[in-house]
């Protein structure tokens, strides 16, 4: 953190900054108040008003529909479960692969980067890739919505890179203290590393909460269904059932509101993940500084 | 260096082909597979709202009936595509596949032998058999793939503020020139009386595919143009060719020029059409039989008690030569039966059995409108939905997910939903008394029962050329000699062997 | 110091024995053993889920039924490639998706790397925060959504931005159809949707700068703008390197859900790229082969340009994936 810098230039910049990026949090903050809006508003309200950011009248209808049937809150538990272990589980994996490819003595380490970069540019797609899944009987698994895209390559190489910028000596160090290189891995560099452990545990966990081509691919039992699948069943077959034609005419949820809550219900929870990681963020040593 | 490369790329290589060995082959048997007694049935279908609990109310009620254990995987309508295909290439495909006869992945399958030819054994099951003609659209150039399944013939209303109307003294439209009054009555002599010229007067959306029940086509079929293809002179060719189509979208085109139209149709998103009506900025809809409804419920969400003042509707309107015509509904979606879960004709008749029985008079009741007394009571001929605590809901819905996967395209046996309120109930008859006289007007698509391969593979490409044309020439970016000059380029890039394709196929039916 | 000099003095390489014989190479691969241990699991990894579905790329140079599968379905050599290419909207559309990945590349490629500074710059820890989680939020909200909000607040006559916009600039401004908007509305969308969460990788690198280094500067007599140019800036110099690197590898991809909602009738010439165009003709007509050859198309081109940085990388003496 830069030093206070009293200056009156120096206050001037910063207010001018501050502003700038408070009118840019604003801008992008807007709409989704809107949503959390529309969420509390009545049907008749949505359509009259193009746009606003407090109901006249609060009602909880659509949260009341939401949570008519145990589906939503179903959703959410398995949603956290698989977020929570499922990154666990593709960060050990990134990382423990990092590693090894950040040594830059490492023999074969050349082809090992080639193969994962040629992932980045080159996939089997949709088809094969399921036939994978399908013949190792993940289907239908909660492990479909982790294994398949379990290593990012583009986390990898960036989360190697960072190791790459290890001082050499202190893993020199750790090593003539008798540890192996799983050791210096699990005892030095790890611990040295909470900075980006807790970013690539953000892209992790925002990756398979807001992954709905998993499960619509892999998973059959609507009882398994994530929240996702949840929100897009929601807020798409809206218009779908508008255009086919087979709007269920017996009952009619606050259509509208109930798009907009199941918008703000998905959204909320991993939003709480952020500050709980940001932590690490501002207090973690990363790199650079314990080399200084 | 580069030895040692070479060997490690032929390692990884051969790993990788050990375990394409393993996944490619597919095929037969799997999870889906039925017992030799069919006493489970593995289904998947398109899914719209939230999906039924598997041993919801409606879910008991229906294996009870038909007499199975059904193991049904609801698969969300959005990307159905996606599962259909995944589905097939797995080889593990469900005893019952509800699809479009025509879905190019399908029909593929289809013919490589994947699923039951029904074509004559259809005739077995009266339950199952539709009208000839209906038959016709859902085979694939003349075989049957799938148990057809039933759609509303008509669909097409038009939908006025009643209370607009009202004001000014005018009366519903019969013809295409009336509508023009209406609409010019309802841009110009301030139909709200608010004194402001805050209105116009007909609202379009930018929804346009050629081969629906969309306004455009509507409008196009008033005038005369075929649903999606006309027989001219024996030969099959596209409603675009015609000068009835042309004639049509002059006449919208002069309306959107007049500002009787809502300025930024070409990119009004039909989630909206709703909205602009109810606020009272646009007067007439034109689309199909189940929004007046959703116009009425929302005016009386706004004004309590009296949304029945606000909406009126009728169906298809006369065009300038006096003719009535309306466009048919074609649906050509079936309920396939695989022949990996069903090997032997055994078990097809047995499976075909089940849902000839969902399809008799009571199986249609039931799928959908559930056991009267606990989930409808019948009124009038119209069922009375049961709807007063949460689980009633759920069992609502869950009978509309359940209607999705049932065949039985005949004659129909259930009961309408009737509407809450008289005034809904009086729409709903005039729709109703409306598709009637539509029915006996039927346009029908003379291409409907063909597949063309050529069209499967640049049809929806070529298509973008026409009704992009036709949204520039009615938005007054082009003239309509540049109009006519896209029609030609839809030809040249390809659309003549749509053309001579389907002329064969049609040649070869007759 | 290290921080601001990506580029080492001191060769991180341990003094390998000069090569030579099998028995050599047995040796060195024994001694690092362990991180051989680690590796394996990822590479499993690769070869299971990425490796043994990569078969699927040669079904650009089949004519694929899936119900058949791959051994069934007859080869048909470059026919999916030459109807590519002589397509006539061939140009048209490589246009298009170039001209927005260029975009791309110049507005929204370095518009987190400004944000990061900018925030770096935040001195209340609070308000900082505040504004981070809030510039995360859109990106949280899918295309759908995106787009939808997009038509409500941009709509012709009576969209709020579009008010907003007449009153200010005067004349009408028609954002969804006019074929001159098309490009600044995706990006605008685009840098909408990702600018915040873009900047979290860039935060993450400038965690670790020394704060010794700002102290030094100021005694120095440097202002804030140029502690940012020679402080801040150096600092993120491998990072954004090798972002730039990894983000050409999918500068083709245009997002195919973003462009189909956005496009209509009226924008269709400006807006047609490789993802849309994919969909209409391969996904709709069930032709998983050509798709499957321009998705291959794009994967070539993707491999040159990430090659391409790499090198340029490399011969600037900038950090490199390789």
């Amino acid at each position: 953190m830069a030093v206070k810098n009293n200056t009156p230039a120096g206050r001037a910049f910063d207010l001018a900054n501050a502003a700038l990026l408070i009118g840019l949090a604003v801008a992008m903050v807007l709409p989704f108040l809107y949503v959390l809006a529309g969420s509390f508003a009545t049907e008749s309200e949505i359509s009259a008003r193009p746009f606003f950011l407090w109901p006249n009248d609060i009602v909880t209808d659509a949260y009341a529909y939401v949570f008519s049937t145990d589906a939503f809150l179903r959703s959410v538990v398995i949603t956290v479960l698989v977020t929570l272990f499922g990154t666990l589980l593709q960060l050990l994996l990134t990382f423990t692969m990092a590693y090894p490819l950040a040594m830059r003595y490492l023999p074969g380490r050349r082809f090992l980067i080639n193969i994962v970069v040629f992932t980045l540019v080159f996939g089997g797609g949709l088809v094969p890739t399921y036939l994978v899944v399908d013949s190792l009987g993940l289907v239908n698994t909660y492990w479909a919505l982790v294994l398949p895209m379990a290593i990012s390559p583009f986390y990898l190489i960036i989360v190697k890179n960072f190791f790459q910028e290890l001082p050499e000596e202190l893993l020199e160090a750790a090593r003539i203290d008798g540890c192996s290189e799983i050791g210096v891995f699990f005892r030095v560099v790890l611990p040295l590393s909470k900075p980006i452990l807790a970013t690539f545990s953000l892209f992790y966990a925002v990756g398979i909460w807001n992954d709905f081509m998993s499960p619509l691919l892999y998973i059959r039992d609507s009882s398994m269904w994530t929240l996702q699948m949840l929100v897009r069943q929601v807020t798409i077959s809206t218009e779908l059932s508008n255009t086919l034609g087979s709007v269920n005419p017996h009952y009619i949820p606050p259509e509208q509101g109930v798009k907009f809550a199941t918008i703000v219900l998905a959204t909320l929870p991993i939003l709480f993940f952020y500050p709980f990681l940001q932590r690490h963020f501002a207090k973690g040593i990363l790199l650079g500084s314990v080399k200084g | 260096m580069t030895g040692k490369h070479l060997r490690r790329t032929g390692v990884v290589t051969a790993l990788a082909a050990s375990l394409v060995s393993v996944t490619a082959c597919g095929g037969g048997g799997g999870s889906n597979a039925l017992d030799e007694d069919v006493s489970r049935l593995t289904v998947m279908v398109q899914l719209l709202g939230q999906a039924p609990a598997e041993d919801g109310y409606v879910w008991r009620h229906v294996e009870e009936f038909a007499g199975v254990e059904l193991d049904i995987d609801f698969a969300p309508a959005s990307n159905y595509r996606d599962r259909l295909t995944t589905t097939i290439a797995s080889g593990d495909i469900p005893a019952l596949l509800v699809t479009d006869a025509k879905e190019p992945t399908f029909t593929q399958a289809a013919r490589a032998g994947a699923f039951w030819d029904l074509t004559e054994r259809i005739r077995d099951y009266p339950n199952l058999l539709p009208a000839e003609a209906d038959l016709r659209d859902s085979m694939v150039n003349g075989v049957l793939y799938g148990v057809p399944q039933w759609s509303q013939p008509i669909r097409g209303t038009v939908m006025f503020r009643e209370d607009w109307l009202a004001n000014l003294g005018l009366d519903v439209p019969e013809t295409t020139d009336e509508l023009h009054e209406v609409a010019r009555a309802f841009t110009e002599d301030d139909p709200d009386g608010n004194g402001q010229d805050d209105t116009y007067g007909l609202i379009m959306a930018s929804w346009s595919p050629l081969e629906a029940v969309t306004p455009y086509a509507q409008l196009e079929s008033w005038f005369g143009a075929p649903n999606g293809w006309g027989e001219v002179d024996g030969e099959l060719v596209p409603s675009f060719t015609t000068e009835e189509f042309f004639e049509a979208n002059r006449f919208l085109r002069g309306m959107v020029e007049d500002g009787l139209v809502n300025p930024g149709f070409a990119t009004f998103d039909g989630l909206r059409w709703n909205d602009v009506f109810v606020n009272g900025e646009g007067g007439i809809i034109i689309d199909v039989s189940n929004r007046p409804r959703d116009l009425m419920n929302a005016f009386e969400q706004r004004d309590p008690g009296h949304g029945g003042d606000y909406v009126t509707a009728t169906g298809s309107l006369l065009g300038p030569d006096g003719e009535r015509r309306a466009l048919f509904n074609h649906t050509g979606s079936v309920v396939a039966i695989s022949r990996s879960a069903v090997p032997t004709e055994e078990m097809l008749d047995r499976v075909l059995s089940v849902l000839d029985r969902l399809a008799s008079p009571e199986g249609q009741l039931l799928t959908r409108n559930g056991v009267e007394g606990e989930t409808f009571t019948e009124v009038d001929g119209y069922a009375q939905p049961v709807q007063e605590t949460n689980e009633d809901r759920t069992i609502q819905s869950d009978l509309s997910a359940f209607t999705l996967w049932q065949s039985g395209a005949g004659e129909q046996h259930w009961l309408p939903t009737r509407a809450a309120g008289a005034p809904m109930r009086q729409l709903v008859a005039t729709i109703e008394a409306a598709a009637e006289v539509d029915a006996e007007h039927a346009v029908r698509n003379p291409a409907y029962p063909y597949f063309s391969e050529v069209q499967a593979q640049r049809g929806a490409q070529l298509g973008l050329i026409v009704t992009d044309a036709r949204m520039k020439y009615l938005s007054g970016v082009i003239s309509e000699d540049e109009f006519r000059a896209e029609i030609d380029r839809w030809f040249d890039e390809g659309g003549q062997d749509i053309v001579d394709d389907i002329n064969e196929l049609h040649g070869q039916a007759n | 110091m290290s921080a601001i000099a990506p580029e080492r003095a001191v060769p991180r390489e341990r003094p390998a024995p000069p090569a030579g014989g099998n028995a050599r190479l047995r040796a060195r691969l024994w001694r690092y053993r362990w991180l051989y241990v680690l590796l394996a699991p990822g590479l499993i990894y690769f070869v299971v889920f990425k490796y043994a579905p990569m078969y699927g790329v040669t079904l650009a140079f089949k004519d694929y039924v899936p119900f058949l599968g791959w051994n069934e379905s007859p080869w048909v050599g470059t026919e999916h490639f030459e109807r590519l290419f002589s397509s006539p909207d061939f140009p048209r559309i490589l246009g298009n998706t170039l001209i927005l990945a260029f975009l791309h590349l110049v507005i929204v490629f370095p518009a987190p790397i400004v944000v990061a500074l900018m925030l770096n710059e935040v001195r209340r820890s609070l308000l900082k925060r505040m504004i981070q989680t809030a510039i995360y939020i859109p990106h949280f909200l899918s295309w759908a959504i995106v787009a939808s909000l997009t038509y409500l607040l941009f709509a012709l006559g009576d969209g709020p931005v579009t008010l907003l916009a007449e009153n200010v600039f005067g004349g009408p401004f028609d954002f969804l159809s006019d074929p001159g908007w098309f490009r600044p509305m995706i990006i605008l969308q685009t840098l909408w949707k990702g600018i915040g969460w873009g900047t979290i990788i860039y935060l993450a690198a400038l965690a670790g700068v020394d704060a010794n280094l700002y102290e030094a500067a100021r005694i120095d007599g440097a202002g804030r703008l140029r502690q940012t140019w020679h402080i801040t800036l150096p600092a993120l110099r491998s990072t954004i390197i090798i972002m730039l690197i990894l983000t050409s590898s999918s500068i083709m991809d245009t997002g195919f859900e973003q462009i189909y909602l956005m496009s209509n009738a009226l924008n269709r010439d400006v807006a047609d790229v490789f993802d849309t165009y994919v969909y209409f003709t391969g996904i709709e007509g069930g032709q998983y082969s050509y798709s499957t050859a321009v998705g291959l198309f794009k994967g070539i081109v993707g491999l040159i340009l990430v090659f391409g940085t790499n090198w340029l990388a490399k011969r600037f003496k900038q950090s490199t994936l390789f």
